[in-house]
């Protein structure tokens, strides 16, 4: 039987690849976009009959990510990127909290960007994108800290915008690479496994600082 | 020329502290009060009535804290520091069963209030700090680090401080080389202010042991002001 891995949140053209690849793995991909998160993830969920891994792309930039303080920011756009990044992926963790744990694998996987770290974040705008990705860091702990006993596990990865088709498609494939996984991160030994510690990281497995 | 600072969230608690205390410094302080129904604010202006001045604020709408602004542009010609305290506490969203929607509408307006109102009041009252000390500082608190987070509850008022440090950062990349120096200060656990101005016996402290801490870090300089960092009562540096 196919394992069923769910798409959701910002789905753009890295998304798009990376769900193809998943694909390719030989999952069941289905895919749903933040706009019509609370519509369809109940009934989708009653579709079901087990989640074996969500994929959560936090990558909504919002309309004013140029402006500056300077410039007067713009918090209605603020509070709905925030919504639709850090409130929309808590919600659907929890609509399939359920349903995930009908699956042995019970993966999720969560992807933003380097610009959600706090510690090497050097731009003058983009609050809105920054700071919801900041807040998705801190709450994927807390839900770690939660359902770690559950056997859950847990995937932070950084993409950016890539100008060539190519270069996506690598990005895609290292990314499902790292999903899919388990983290015995020795290549010497296999036996490291730094599972029980939450990373973000690049497409080439370097870690990135909260 | 008078050292001026502006207080949010000064009602009660560690906001009141670090009013008051500022007053004894011979600051003067413009106090944001949110809560009509607390007075002891009121009574503090009693006994410095030329060096504080109570502004009604909220801070989770620009509407008020451009009106608070317009009247504080009467009282004085620059604010020197800008200290961002006023924080909601989470409500509901502190419960251990999310999934109803109120859950989610607590969340949102922790967001709104911890995390953008510093920023609604620095994009504010930014005009009025092109003389003066340019110290911007925001009250954050452990919860905030990611590297240090233990909870597993509580996810509202959690990341909305963790948002509040990269909005921070973002003031701090854009506002530094102007001029601008920063604090991000972790209060500790403090007990929480009853109406008649005494505190309840939960928690390590009261605010004004706090505040005591925090003077010296918001008012005092640092060597290292090319570095964002988030200090404890302390002083001890906390990761993000």
């Amino acid at each position: 039987m196919k394992r069923n891995s769910l798409i959701c949140g910002t789905i753009n053209g890295i998304a798009n690849e990376i769900s193809c690849q998943i694909e390719d793995k030989g999952f069941n991909v289905i895919k749903i976009s933040a706009s019509q998160l609370k519509e369809d993830i109940k009934s989708l969920m009653n579709e079901l009959d087990s989640l074996d891994m969500l994929v959560y792309f936090a990558l909504e930039e919002g309309n004013s990510k140029q402006r500056t303080i300077r410039d007067g920011l713009d918090y209605e756009d603020l509070m709905s990127t925030y919504e639709e990044n850090t409130i929309n992926f808590l919600r659907i963790v929890e609509y399939s909290h359920e349903l995930m744990m009908k699956s042995s694998l019970r993966r999720i996987c969560i992807v933003t960007s380097s610009n959600s770290s706090i510690n090497f974040n050097s731009n003058s705008c983009g609050y809105g994108c920054s700071m919801s990705q900041a807040a998705i860091n801190n709450l994927v702990q807390m839900l770690m800290n939660r359902y770690q006993k559950e056997n859950f596990t847990f995937r932070m990865m950084c993409t950016k915008y890539y100008a060539y088709k190519e270069a996506g498609i690598k990005a895609a494939r290292n990314a499902v690479t790292y999903f899919l996984r388990n983290r015995a991160y020795d290549i010497h030994t296999n036996e490291r496994n730094d599972e029980n510690r939450l990373a973000l990281r690049d497409i080439y497995g370097r870690e990135i600082p909260w | 020329m008078d050292n001026i600072a502006i207080v949010t969230g000064a009602d009660r608690g560690l906001g009141y502290a670090i009013t008051e205390k500022l007053l004894n410094r011979e600051w003067t302080v413009i106090a944001g009060q949110y809560l009509n129904d607390w007075n002891i604010l009121n009574k503090l202006s009693k006994q410095y009535p030329f060096k504080l001045h109570i502004i009604q604020m909220d801070v989770s709408s620009i509407e008020s804290v451009i009106a608070a602004k317009n009247v504080v542009a009467l009282l004085v010609d620059h604010i020197d520091v800008i200290i961002s305290n006023a924080a909601y506490m989470g409500g509901e969203s502190n419960n251990q069963q999310p999934m109803e929607d109120s859950y989610y509408v607590n969340i949102m307006r922790s967001f709104t209030t911890n995390s953008l109102g510093g920023l609604r009041l620095i994009e504010t009252f930014l005009p009025m700090m092109k003389t003066g000390m340019k110290r911007l500082c925001f009250v954050s608190s452990e919860v905030s680090s990611i590297s240090m987070m233990k909870r597993a509850y509580g996810y509202g008022y959690c990341i909305s401080k963790t948002a509040l440090n990269m909005g921070v950062r973002i003031l701090y990349n854009d506002l530094h080389k102007d001029g601008f120096t920063f604090r991000i200060y972790h209060p500790g656990w403090m007990r929480s202010t009853r109406k008649d101005g005494s505190y309840d016996s939960i928690a390590d402290f009261p605010p004004g042991i706090s505040a005591e801490s925090a003077i010296p870090q918001f008012i005092g300089s640092r060597d290292d002001e090319d570095r964002l960092v988030m200090l404890d009562y302390m002083g001890n540096e906390w990761p993000y």
